[in-house]
C-alpha cells in the first residue's frame, strides 16, 4: 500500500493540517487500515522535503484524535477504531463541522432534502469502499 | 596547511599575470641584448648595464632610464599594478570577499598569502629574468668585459619598486574612499617614494628608501585590510 | 531547561552614510532551530547577515555567534560555522575538485569527503568542471556542498535559493532537510520565497527597513496575523479600536482589517460593539500573511511585534 502525501505550501491551510487532513481522510477511506504503518517522520520529511518537526506535529494531532498511536520504537500505527471510545468532545466536534457544511449548503442555495441526500450518497461511497477492501482482506 | 592552501590559490591567480611579464622581459631583454651585440663600439657594450654602474638612485635620475633597466622597469611596476589589482580590486566585483573571508584562518594570514604570492611573482618573473639576462651579459660570446655586479644589484632594487606599486595599487584597491584623490592615495605615496628613491646619492640611501616605502605600505594595508569592511 | 543561544544580536545597528541600514536589532536564536529570515527587497537582511558574520562594523551594538562577538570571531568558531554568499561567489577559474581541496585544507578533521562527492553525483555535477562553466543553479549546488560537507554547527545562508529554478531549489532544500536531521544543527537563511520558508523553517523573523517586526516560532505567526472582514448594513464606522490592529481598509459596506494576536473571541466582540453585520475571517497562506504584515501602515505607526 502506497501513501501519497501532498503538500503545498502556498496553501492557507498549514502543512502539518494538509497532512493530518490527508492521512485522516485516508484511514476514513480505508486505504489505511489499522494496524498499518505510516511512514517514519525522517521519511516523510525527506520525501516531502519538509521540516521534520511538521511530520511530527501533524502525527502529534492524529494521536490526540486518536486516529493513530505511537509506540517508541516502533513508529506510528493507525489506530483500532474499535479500542477507542468516542468521547462528548469528539462528537461536539463533529457536530459543529456539520454545522460548517450545512451553512454552507445552504448559503449555496441547496435545499435541506438536496443536502441530506448529497450526504447519504457520499457516506455509502465510503462504507461500500471500506466493504469491498474488507472482502478484499 | 591552510596557509599553503591560501598561498596555491593566490599563485595560480597571479600566475598568467606573471607569466607575462616574464615573457615580456625575457624576449625584449634578449632583444635589447641582441642589438647591442651588433654595435662596434666598446663603449656601448657597457650602456646595457651602464646606469646602474654606480647603482644609485641619482644615477638612475640622472641619466635617462633605458635599455634593459627600463624594461626591468616597466615589467616590474607593470606586474606589481597588475598583481595589487588582481587580488585587492578584483573581488569586489566578483563579489568573492566572502567566501576568501570567511575562514578558520586569521585575517592577517589571508592577507600574507596574497603579498607572499606577489612577492614570489615578482622574484621569480622579473628577477630571475634579471639575472638569467645579466649572465647573458656576462658571457664572453657578448662582451670582454662583463657588467658591474652592481647593475644586477640596481636592477633587483627596481624589482623592489615593483613590489612598491603592488602594495600601493593594493591599498588603493582596499580604500573605500569615495573620491579619487582619497582612493587612490596609496598610490600616490609610492610614486612619491619612487621619486625619492630616484633622487638618493648613494645605494644605501635608496635601499633605506625601500625599505620604508615597503614598511609603510605594508603596514597600512594590513591595518586597513584588518579592519576593512567587506 | 534553558536553549543554548547560538546566535545573538543586542541593539545591532549599522549606518551607510545617514542611510539606517539595520536599526537596533535584537534576536536570539537558540541551538536546533531552523529560522527564516524574511524581509522585502533592501529590508537589511544581508546587511544584518554580514554583521553576524564580522564581515561589516556595526555602528552601535553587538552580535554574538556561538558565544562569540561577531568582530572578533576567532579561526576556532568561523569553523564551525557555514556560510554561503549571496550569489553563491566562487573562484570562477577554479574546478570543483580544486574547490573541494582548497576548502577542505581548513576542515582537516571534520571535512567530510564522502558526503562532498555523494552531494556532487546527486546533482549530476562532473568534478573537473570548472565553477565559470556552471550555471546560477550549479553554483548553488555547489556552494552548498561546500558549506555543508564540514558539517557545521551554525549554517547561514543568504538568500540561497534566489534566481534558481524550481527544481534546483527543491534538490537545495532536501540539502538543507539533509542537514536539520542531524542533532543539534541550527539554519538560519534568509528568503524571499515563503514557500520555501514554510517548508522548512520552524522560525520566522521579519526584518523591514532594518527593523525587526516579527520573531516568534511559524505557526504562532500563522495563527497570529488574521484578516477580518467586517460587513456592515449602513454606515461604516470611522475608528476601530482593538489591540492589535495593523491595517484598517475600508469600501462601501465594509471594513477589512489585519489583526495580530487577536483571538477569535476579541473579534467577535469587536463586531459586536461596532455594530457589524457579520463577520468572516479570511484565511491567509503565509505570503499574503507576510505581505499584509509588511505593507505601510495607514496609521504612519511602525508596529513591532514579537511572542517568545
Amino acid at each position: 500500500m502506497a501513501l501519497w502525501i501532498q503538500i503545498s505550501p502556498g496553501s492557507d491551510k498549514p502543512i502539518y493540517a494538509q497532512i493530518v487532513e490527508q492521512i485522516s481522510e485516508a484511514i476514513a477511506k480505508n486505504e489505511l487500515a489499522a494496524g498499518d504503518r505510516l511512514p517514519a517522520v525522517r521519511k516523510l520529511a525527506a520525501e516531502l522535503v519538509i521540516n521534520p518537526n511538521t511530520v511530527a506535529r501533524a502525527y502529534s494531532v492524529l494521536e490526540q484524535a486518536k486516529l493513530v498511536t505511537t509506540k517508541t520504537g516502533s513508529g506510528t500505527f493507525v489506530s483500532d477504531p474499535r479500542l477507542h471510545s468516542r468521547d462528548a468532545a469528539d462528537i461536539n466536534m463533529l457536530a459543529e463541522r456539520m454545522d460548517t457544511l450545512i451553512t454552507r449548503g445552504l448559503n449555496l442555495g441547496l435545499e435541506a432534502g438536496d443536502l441530506d441526500a448529497m450526504f447519504r450518497d457520499r457516506t455509502n461511497k465510503f462504507v461500500s469502499k471500506h466493504k469491498s477492501e474488507e472482502k478484499k482482506r | 596547511m591552510r596557509f599553503l592552501a591560501l598561498l596555491k590559490k593566490e599563485l595560480r591567480e597571479c600566475l598568467p599575470w606573471a607569466v607575462s611579464a616574464a615573457a615580456f622581459l625575457l624576449l625584449f631583454g634578449s632583444l635589447e641584448l641582441r642589438s647591442r651585440l651588433q654595435r662596434d663600439v666598446d663603449e656601448y657594450q657597457y650602456r646595457v648595464f651602464e646606469r646602474y654602474s654606480e647603482v644609485s638612485g641619482y644615477e638612475l635620475g640622472k641619466y635617462p632610464l633605458g635599455d634593459v633597466g627600463l624594461l626591468v622597469f616597466v615589467s616590474a611596476v607593470g606586474l606589481g599594478l597588475a598583481l595589487g589589482v588582481r587580488q585587492f580590486w578584483f573581488a569586489d566585483f566578483t563579489g568573492t570577499w566572502g567566501f576568501i573571508l570567511h575562514r578558520s584562518t586569521h585575517r592577517t594570514t589571508i592577507l600574507a598569502a596574497k603579498i607572499c604570492a606577489a612577492l614570489i611573482s615578482l622574484i621569480v618573473a622579473v628577477g630571475l629574468i634579471l639575472c638569467y639576462l645579466f649572465w647573458r651579459a656576462s658571457l664572453p660570446d657578448y662582451s670582454p668585459v662583463p657588467p658591474p655586479i652592481g647593475s644586477l644589484i640596481g636592477g633587483w632594487m627596481i624589482c623592489g619598486i615593483g613590489l612598491l606599486f603592488y602594495l600601493g595599487a593594493g591599498l588603493a584597491g582596499l580604500s573605500k574612499a569615495r573620491w579619487y584623490t582619497t582612493k587612490l592615495a596609496g598610490l600616490g605615496f609610492t610614486v612619491w617614494m619612487f621619486f625619492t628613491f630616484t633622487q638618493q646619492w648613494t645605494l644605501w640611501w635608496s635601499f633605506g628608501t625601500l625599505v620604508i616605502g615597503t614598511g609603510v605600505l605594508l603596514y597600512l594595508m594590513w591595518e586597513t585590510f584588518l579592519k576593512r569592511e567587506f | 531547561m534553558i536553549d543554548e543561544i547560538v546566535l545573538e544580536t543586542q541593539g545591532l545597528t549599522k549606518y551607510y552614510g545617514n542611510v539606517l541600514a539595520v536599526d537596533h536589532i535584537d534576536l536570539k536564536i537558540p541551538r536546533g532551530c531552523i529560522c527564516g529570515f524574511v524581509g522585502r527587497n533592501a529590508a537589511g537582511k544581508t546587511t544584518a547577515i554580514k554583521l553576524m558574520l564580522g564581515l561589516l562594523n556595526p555602528t552601535a551594538g553587538s552580535s554574538k555567534l556561538l558565544g562569540c562577538d561577531s568582530t572578533a570571531l576567532t579561526p576556532a568558531i568561523r569553523q564551525r560555522i557555514g556560510y554561503v554568499t549571496e550569489g553563491h561567489r566562487l573562484f570562477g577559474w577554479m574546478s570543483i575538485v580544486e574547490l573541494e581541496r582548497f576548502q577542505r585544507a581548513f576542515f582537516p578533521e571534520q571535512w567530510d569527503g564522502k558526503f562532498f562527492a555523494e552531494m556532487i553525483e546527486y546533482f549530476g555535477l562532473r568534478r573537473k568542471q570548472k565553477v565559470k562553466h556552471l550555471s546560477n543553479g550549479q553554483r548553488a549546488q555547489v556552494s552548498l556542498a561546500l558549506a555543508l560537507s564540514p558539517n557545521p554547527e551554525l549554517l547561514i545562508m543568504d538568500d540561497p535559493t534566489l534566481g534558481l529554478d524550481a527544481a534546483i531549489r527543491r534538490q537545495f532544500l532536501s540539502g538543507m532537510i539533509e542537514i536539520i536531521m542531524r542533532e543539534g544543527r541550527t539554519i538560519l537563511f534568509s528568503s524571499h520565497i515563503l514557500g520555501d520558508v514554510e517548508r522548512v523553517a520552524d522560525r520566522i523573523v521579519v526584518i523591514d527597513k532594518g527593523v525587526i517586526r516579527a520573531d516568534c516560532k511559524l505557526e504562532q505567526f500563522r495563527t497570529a496575523v488574521k484578516k477580518v472582514i467586517l460587513a456592515f448594513e449602513d454606515s461604516v464606522p470611522l475608528q476601530v479600536d482593538i489591540d492589535g490592529l495593523l491595517h484598517c481598509g475600508r469600501s462601501e459596506n465594509e471594513l477589512a482589517l489585519i489583526l495580530v494576536g487577536a483571538g477569535d473571541d476579541k473579534i467577535a466582540e469587536l463586531a459586536k460593539s461596532t455594530g457589524a453585520e457579520r463577520y468572516h475571517i479570511v484565511n491567509m497562506n503565509l505570503e499574503d500573511q507576510f505581505i499584509e504584515y509588511t505593507a505601510p501602515t495607514s496609521r504612519g505607526k511602525l508596529f513591532r511585534w514579537e511572542e517568545i
